[in-house]
């Protein structure tokens, strides 16, 4: 998505009313018309080597099972029937939307949180060498331990329910967005810093005006990244002792041996992921109203 | 030149300054008066310690030894009344050419209407107003630097320091930007420190040049060869004999072995 944007602007670069009209130069008609056309095929490929694998009974590398699996039309019925219901004798049946509601809204508190705590402090982190002396230590322990491996110790200490969720989400988003926030603040060019102060702009300020605007492409990978993973840890956090959600949706599945609608729930996460993955990136670029913040400096 | 000119005398007093406690001195005994108004230039071969020289007026750095004041009062940190033109700009990317000259006017707590005032103004007088509202990479080199000197201009400075504002440009460019330069300077009479390494930019721009030699690399901390006063008035002619003898004699003085 990066690359997108500065795809873009770059475009808007070359259309600057100063600049000598570029050459033009031979493309497809319209571009979004051609990526559509090039998103179709590896899909539908897939989809088709899917159902045939059901239909003939492959087993494929790892031992799976194609027998075992619905088709893609099974899921596709059993998606169909989450959503408007009166498709399939099931508790699921056109209900999914409480699923998608309370998985969203734990992803938002868990990574709101994140965010809220990563950003700042990661910022901290990076301008500090006193600061990030005294923390790198410990970091550098904590971080390689496996969110996962927090699941049965957060059941513990928080107990079953919304909140041991929670927590797994926003660890699972907090370190990523740290580290590369810290990463990328510490590489603001000096020499904006020294611009800043010699502008009369006071030390504190330029953390925030100088700092955070030339470290914003670093930042906001750090919150995709996090984002990712807070859907990741959704799905174990929601897995034990949680009714509703969509990891709950799954585990049902899995005890209801439903294998479509396993699967149902996990093409919804994946749709999920992507949507909120491209909600932030067009946050991003509405609170940028269009400055060239993931502008590569040159 | 500008007559209402007061401000703007700097003055560098056995300056010295070594970048660690265990490196040699990067440069060491520099004496230095600028009169306000004045544009010295300082050249010298590589790593003799112009820029030093200039982070330490701009208060970037702090000298080891010596004491560098401006109107009497000495120089602690960095400072709106000393602006500083960097070789590679430093504008803010993600700022309009306005709010990159706004910037400064911001800082000190300028009216909104006195700000657009201020920005048309010193827009107007590097001939940028047309790309008000482009960002920096949107223009050349060129115009970059413009930016930047209206950036530092904007904040009514008594000195700017510029080390070698034009290194980076073709020499087209760089020639309009002398000629230019020189427009600018009779019109806000700031003093400008200007380091380079043209001579010839130096006899075209300066009231005096100061060569410096020397530098860790030789073995001896940079210091002051000489001063060079020149004497040409307003306007210079690169061809003429007197400024080629002028360009001759420094470039020997550069060049000469310690
Ligand atoms: N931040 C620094 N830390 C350590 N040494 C430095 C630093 N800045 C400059 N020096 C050293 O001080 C000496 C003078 O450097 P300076 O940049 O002032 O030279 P200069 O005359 O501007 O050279 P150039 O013409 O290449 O720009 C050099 O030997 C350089 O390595
Ligand atoms: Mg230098």
């Amino acid at each position: 998505m990066t690359a997108t944007l500065t795809h873009e602007k770059t475009a808007e670069a070359a259309a600057e009313p100063q600049a000598p009209a570029p050459r033009q130069m031979p493309r497809l008609r319209s571009p979004r018309w051609g990526r559509l056309v090039l998103a179709f095929p590896v899909p539908l490929a897939v989809l088709l080597i899917w159902h045939l694998g059901v239909q003939f009974g492959w087993t494929l590398p790892f031992g799976i099972r194609m027998a075992q699996l619905p088709t893609p039309a099974d899921v596709g019925v059993r998606l169909a029937d989450l959503f408007v219901g009166g498709l399939l004798p099931s508790p699921f049946s056109g209900e999914v939307y409480q699923h998608i509601w309370a998985s969203l809204v734990r992803v938002a508190y868990g990574f709101g949180l994140a965010v809220a705590l990563a950003v700042p402090f990661g910022v901290i982190l990076g301008r500090s060498a006193l600061v990030m002396k005294l923390f790198e230590p410990t970091i550098n322990v904590i971080r390689p331990i496996p969110v996962t491996a927090w699941a049965p110790l957060a059941l513990i200490i928080i107990g079953i329910g919304d909140r041991s969720a929670i927590f797994l989400v926003f660890l699972a988003a907090f370190f990523p967005m740290l580290i590369s926030t810290a990463a990328a603040v510490a590489q603001v060019p000096p020499r904006l810093l020294e611009a800043a102060a010699m502008l009369g702009m006071p030390r504190w300020k330029r953390m925030v005006a100088v700092v955070v605007p030339s470290s914003i492409p670093g930042i906001f990978s750090g919150l995709r990244v996090g984002l990712g993973l807070a859907w990741a840890l959704l799905v174990v956090g929601e897995m034990v002792g949680i009714n509703i959600g969509l990891g709950a949706m799954i585990f049902e599945g899995r005890q209801l041996n439903q294998i479509d609608l396993i699967m149902a729930g996990m093409v919804i996460i994946g749709v999920l992921g992507f949507l909120t993955d491209r909600l932030l990136t067009a946050l991003l670029k509405l609170l940028s109203r269009g400055r060239p913040v993931l502008q590569e400096v040159a | 030149m500008t007559a209402s000119v007061k401000t703007g005398a700097i003055s560098i007093r056995g300056v010295g300054k070594r970048y660690s406690e265990d490196a040699p001195w990067a440069m060491r005994g520099f004496d230095l008066e600028a009169a306000p108004g004045e544009l010295v230039a300082i050249v010298g071969a590589s790593g003799c310690g112009k820029s030093t020289v200039l982070r330490m007026v701009s208060g970037f750095e702090g000298p080891t030894e010596g004491e560098i004041s401006l109107d009497g009062a000495p120089i602690k940190a960095p400072g709106p009344d000393r602006g500083f033109v960097f070789q590679d700009y430093g504008l803010f990317p993600w700022l309009t050419v306005a709010e990159n000259v706004e910037f400064g006017p911001k800082q000190a707590g300028l009216g909104r209407a006195a700000r657009r005032e201020r920005v048309q103004e010193y827009l107007e007088l590097v001939g940028l107003t047309r790309v008000r509202a482009s960002y920096p990479h949107q223009l050349s080199g060129g115009m970059q630097q413009r930016v930047a000197i209206a950036r530092v201009l904007a904040n009514k400075p008594t000195v700017m320091l510029m080390d070698e504002p034009f290194g980076a440009l073709d020499a087209l460019t760089r020639e309009q930007m002398q000629a230019d330069l020189a427009d600018i300077r009779r019109r806000v009479g700031t003093t400008v420190l200007f380091v380079t390494h043209s001579i010839e930019e130096a006899v075209q721009l300066a009231d005096r040049v100061v060569i410096m030699t020397g530098g860790m690399s030789h073995g001896v901390p940079g210091h002051i060869r000489r001063i060079v006063d020149i004497e040409l008035g307003e306007e210079r002619d690169p061809t003429s004999t007197a400024f080629t003898d002028l360009e001759r004699a420094i470039s020997e003085e550069v060049h000469a072995k310690l």
